[in-house]
């Protein structure tokens, strides 16, 4: 063991540089009283003066597997005797007061304070140093002197096993230093101990913060003064070099805009422009014993956090707490779901495509329930979240070819398709939707075409939703037979018309005119409404004409399918206001959708389908007759350069 | 902090430059800067925040600076009114001349971060000043650009001047125009800076930034820098295609809108059948 003996060496070099040597009475040690000079100087021949005999040789074996014998520190620098001293020898606490009192015999600073050392042998950059201002270590040395109430290298590094930091038994090691730290401040640990920093370094978490991250090491300053991390000017930046590291938030769920939106808040404005006692990460979420705010616990939880403003302000209202409450987004998957944005290009500005595919799903599937395109209410959503209501009906129209051609196309697999019908409701349709152009030209041309769009929705879902409401109810109560409702008065009044044709899967036998008349009409409503108009279709082949109520689902769609696409070719020619991106991000929700209500339609009865449909359309009346008879937020407002197809 | 350390970087660097050269500046040393001279609008584009800064002349701490993006065509507007128990547009007019994004910031000497401008009508005093060079800036500059054109009712001057009060409103709500009297920063160096919000929806084209240096004896002093902001990548082709090939467009779009419902259809079908 070379290292060994060179070590003995260097402690025979020191020895006969001591007092003793020089020919000095030397005072006893107290543990060494009985021993004899020659026992720890047995001559020249002697490697060792505290190992040999028997003494000591557990402690030294131990020093000598610690990290100072594996980075084969020169043993002339570190015997025995630098920190127990020779004359008196000292242990315990004493040592470390040894190497507290006496700087120049200090056995730790001769190292890791040398440069030449420490960049040849990687050796730990320097340590506690004697300014008073260093660290509140350091200042306690210079007012307590050195005593067990003060800390030296040896307190937390211990002293014969000095290990490295990433060794799992050092008492620096990540994983224990905050127990090495609570052995002097208990009540921090204790409070530590039930945070959730604590529960990350349980879990074996690598990010989670110790004592260490955020007071520092060797310098620990107290947080009263103004250059300690945990001081108010600089803690929000302590806590920033985990909550904005990348690398932290990659492999954690930790909000991802904590810290960019804490600066936005009015705290943080005022933190940024050096205003520091404004409320920092600290003041809200507390520092040793942190919660998430969704723990009770926790000053930042729902139930807590009006008391913890009123600690500096006189009057909280929910307005002021909204004002400040960061991040707004949640934290997690759900979190960057809710971030992802896209530009759309037609519709000039970013909306979450998920929302948008979600919405495409609702409708979707209502669609495949009902047979209805489902415009009247993809249209409103699509300007509540910011489209423009030019796009948004204008989108709305391819949307509704997409989802209603995979309704269609399961529907016709079901048999519940007449393309007879249907081709016969396009012909009167398309012609239909010329006729509407013109009218919503004139009524823009009168103003308040917004106005009329409004009191026409209001009057036709009123009286289609009450029709089928009663009818429906009527029907599922038992008080109407539960079959098909059939032809009524006036799908009767048509049977003298020419062009009588025979529409087997309809079981009719009606004038070609009639489906004709009902494809025209919708084509005007649809051009007027900007909507598909199924749900005007449907009660007309339902009732008027006579069409069983599945058939009528199926025909509705395929005539629909038709419709869209044409009035979404004259959109993007005439208008230029179709978005393919936003129309992609809406089939992709509504064509899944869209299958999930065909599937739902074959469990439920036709009255049944009836009812749900009329609830849902006078649900969409209210709320237009609410927007009609409500004063709006802003008198000035935009006229609508949409609206109804071209 | 991490995720903004290159921005921050080269916004400390330009700051550390134009601090070293405020002691050579010649002909008062008023500057403008704009932290980047291109915006581009791609799919991810959801806003942007701009940094603005630059050195003030010597004797003055009052800054103004309009940020202003080209104008558009005619705007259609409608004041509603109550009739009966409906509220409905009982007035409409077409206005031109209005700028796209018009931001207009202002230093506020005896204010700070936290607080509103203690000074009582910054934006009228700053006008008041500019006057003198034939500048007016905030809502008064809007009111003097536009051509209003009645389309139905109204037309009173009361009317007209409700009208561009709610036109100012509505813009406002959609932060595209605004008046922030305490928002330029200055530190004791003659640097000025703040960070401008562009929208999401902000209009593509050339933006000015113009900075008006009140408050000196000569009278004030101006700066100006330029912005672009412009669609990129896929936005860019498929805004063009729009525009340019409108039946190529249009069919591209309905061609998706069969394909997605006849795939969806086609992989329910198989599902179904299993």
């Amino acid at each position: 063991m070379p290292g060994r003996n060179v070590l003995h060496l260097g402690l025979v070099a020191v020895l006969a540089a001591s007092p003793m040597v020089a020919g000095e009475p030397p005072p006893l040690a107290p543990g060494h009283r009985d021993l004899e000079c020659r026992a720890c100087h047995p001559g020249q021949d002697r490697t060792a003066g505290c190992t040999d005999g028997g003494c000591h040789r557990d402690v030294a074996k131990v020093f000598l597997s610690s990290e100072h014998d594996r980075r084969h520190v020169d043993p002339a620098r570190l015997p025995c005797t630098a920190c127990h001293g020779s004359h008196p020898v000292v242990g315990g606490h004493a040592a470390s007061a040894l190497a507290c009192t006496n700087r120049a015999d200090r056995p730790c600073l001769p190292c890791h304070e040398a440069t030449r050392y420490r960049v040849g042998r990687r050796i730990a950059p320097p340590a506690v140093v004697d300014e008073p201002g260093a660290s509140v270590h350091a200042a306690a040395r210079q007012a307590l002197g050195c005593s067990e109430a003060t800390v030296s290298c040896f307190t937390c590094h211990g002293s014969h096993t000095i290990l490295p930091p990433a060794d799992p038994e050092s008492p620096v090691n990540r994983f224990r230093v905050n127990r090495t730290c609570g052995s002097c401040h208990e009540r921090e640990l204790e409070a530590f101990a039930v945070s959730i920093h604590a529960r990350g370094l349980e879990r074996g978490d690598r990010v989670s913060p110790t004592c260490v991250s955020c007071h520092g090491s060797h310098g620990v300053l107290a947080a009263t003064g103004l250059r300690a991390p945990t001081a108010a000017p600089k803690v929000v930046f302590t806590c920033a070099e985990c909550h904005e590291d990348p690398a932290v938030l990659r492999e954690t769920l930790l909000p991802l805009e904590a810290v960019d939106t804490y600066e936005e808040s009015l705290h943080g404005i005022a933190y940024r422009h050096g205003i520091h006692d404004v409320a920092n990460c600290a003041t809200c979420h507390g520092f040793h014993d942190v919660f998430p705010a969704a723990d009770p616990r926790s000053p930042v939880n729902p139930a807590n956090i009006r008391g913890l403003c009123l600690d500096c302000h006189e009057r909280v209202t929910p307005e002021m707490i909204e004002a400040v409450r960061h991040p707004k987004g949640r934290p997690g998957l759900r979190g960057i779901l809710e971030r992802i944005t896209v530009y759309f290009p037609i519709a000039g500005t970013s909306v979450n495509p998920l929302l948008v595919s979600g919405m495409g799903a609702l409708v979707g599937f209502l669609s495949g329930i009902f047979g209805v395109g489902g415009g009247f209410l993809m249209t409103p959503l699509l300007i509540f979240i910011g489209i423009p209501a030019a796009v948004a009906a204008a989108t709305d129209a391819a949307q509704i070819t997409a989802g209603a051609s995979s309704g269609a196309i399961s529907h016709a697999r079901l048999g519940n398709v007449d393309f007879k019908m249907g081709l016969a409701m396009v012909a009167g349709s398309w012609p239909g939707g010329w006729v509407g152009v013109q009218v919503v030209h004139a009524l823009r041309a009168m103003g308040n075409f917004d106005f009329f769009l409004k009191v026409l929705y209001v009057l036709l879902l009123g009286f289609t939703g009450i029709t089928m409401l009663v009818e429906g109810a009527r029907t599922l109560r038992g008080r109407s037979p539960s079959a098909e409702p059939g032809p009524g008065r006036l799908g009767r009044a048509f049977e003298r018309l020419p062009l009588v044709m025979s529409f087997p899967k309809s079981r009719l036998r009606i004038s070609v005119l009639v489906p004709m008349a009902a494809g025209f009409i919708v084509g005007i409503l649809a051009a007027l409404l900007g909507v598909g108009g199924g749900f005007i279709l449907m009660p007309m082949m339902i009732y008027i004409i006579g069409i069983p109520t599945l058939v009528a689902v199926g025909t509705g769609l395929f005539q629909i399918v038709l419709t869209c696409a044409w009035v979404t070719l004259q959109q993007s020619l005439t208008n230029h206001t179709v978005d393919v991106l936003l129309a992609i991000a809406l089939f992709a929700g509504s064509v899944i959708g869209a299958q999930f209500g065909v599937l739902a339609s074959r469990r439920l009865k036709g009255e049944q389908i009836r009812v749900l449909l009329a609830i849902i359309v006078l649900a969409v009346m209210g709320m237009l007759l609410y927007q009609l008879v409500t004063p709006p937020d802003l008198l000035i407002q935009f006229a609508r350069s949409g609206g109804g197809h071209r | 902090m991490t995720a903004r350390g290159p921005r921050a970087l080269l916004v400390l660097l330009v700051l550390v430059v134009l601090t070293a050269g405020a002691a050579t500046a010649q002909n008062g040393g008023e500057r403008l800067q704009v932290d980047v001279r291109r915006v581009r609008v791609s799919l991810g584009f959801s806003g942007q925040k701009v940094f603005i800064f630059g050195h003030v002349p010597e004797g003055t701490r009052r800054v103004v600076t309009v940020i202003e993006a080209p104008g558009r065509g005619p705007v259609r507007l409608m004041e509603k009114g109550r009739v009966g128990p409906f509220w409905l547009g009982v007035r409409q007019y077409a206005v031109s001349g209005l700028p796209g994004l018009y931001l207009v910031e202002l230093s506020c000497p005896g204010g700070n971060v936290l607080r509103e401008c203690p000074e009582e009508d910054p934006l009228g005093a700053a006008n008041r000043e500019l006057a003198a060079v034939g500048v007016m800036v905030g809502p008064e500059a809007i009111v003097s650009r536009a051509s209003v054109e009645v389309l139905q009712g109204g037309g009173g001057a009361r009317d007209l001047e409700r009208l561009l009060d709610g036109l100012w409103e509505l813009e406002s709500s959609l932060g595209l125009w605004g008046v922030d009297p305490n928002r330029i920063r200055l530190n004791d160096e003659g640097m000025y800076y703040f960070e401008a919000r562009l929208p999401a929806h902000a209009p593509e084209g050339k933006y000015t930034i113009t900075s008006w240096f009140l408050g000196l004896p000569a009278g004030p002093r101006s700066a100006s820098s330029e912005l672009f902001v412009r669609r990129w990548g896929l936005v860019a082709w498929l805004s063009r295609l729009a525009a340019r090939h409108p039946w190529i467009y249009a069919l591209i779009t309905v061609g998706i809108a069969l394909a997605a419902g006849w795939l969806a259809g086609a992989v329910f079908r198989r599902r179904t059948d299993h």
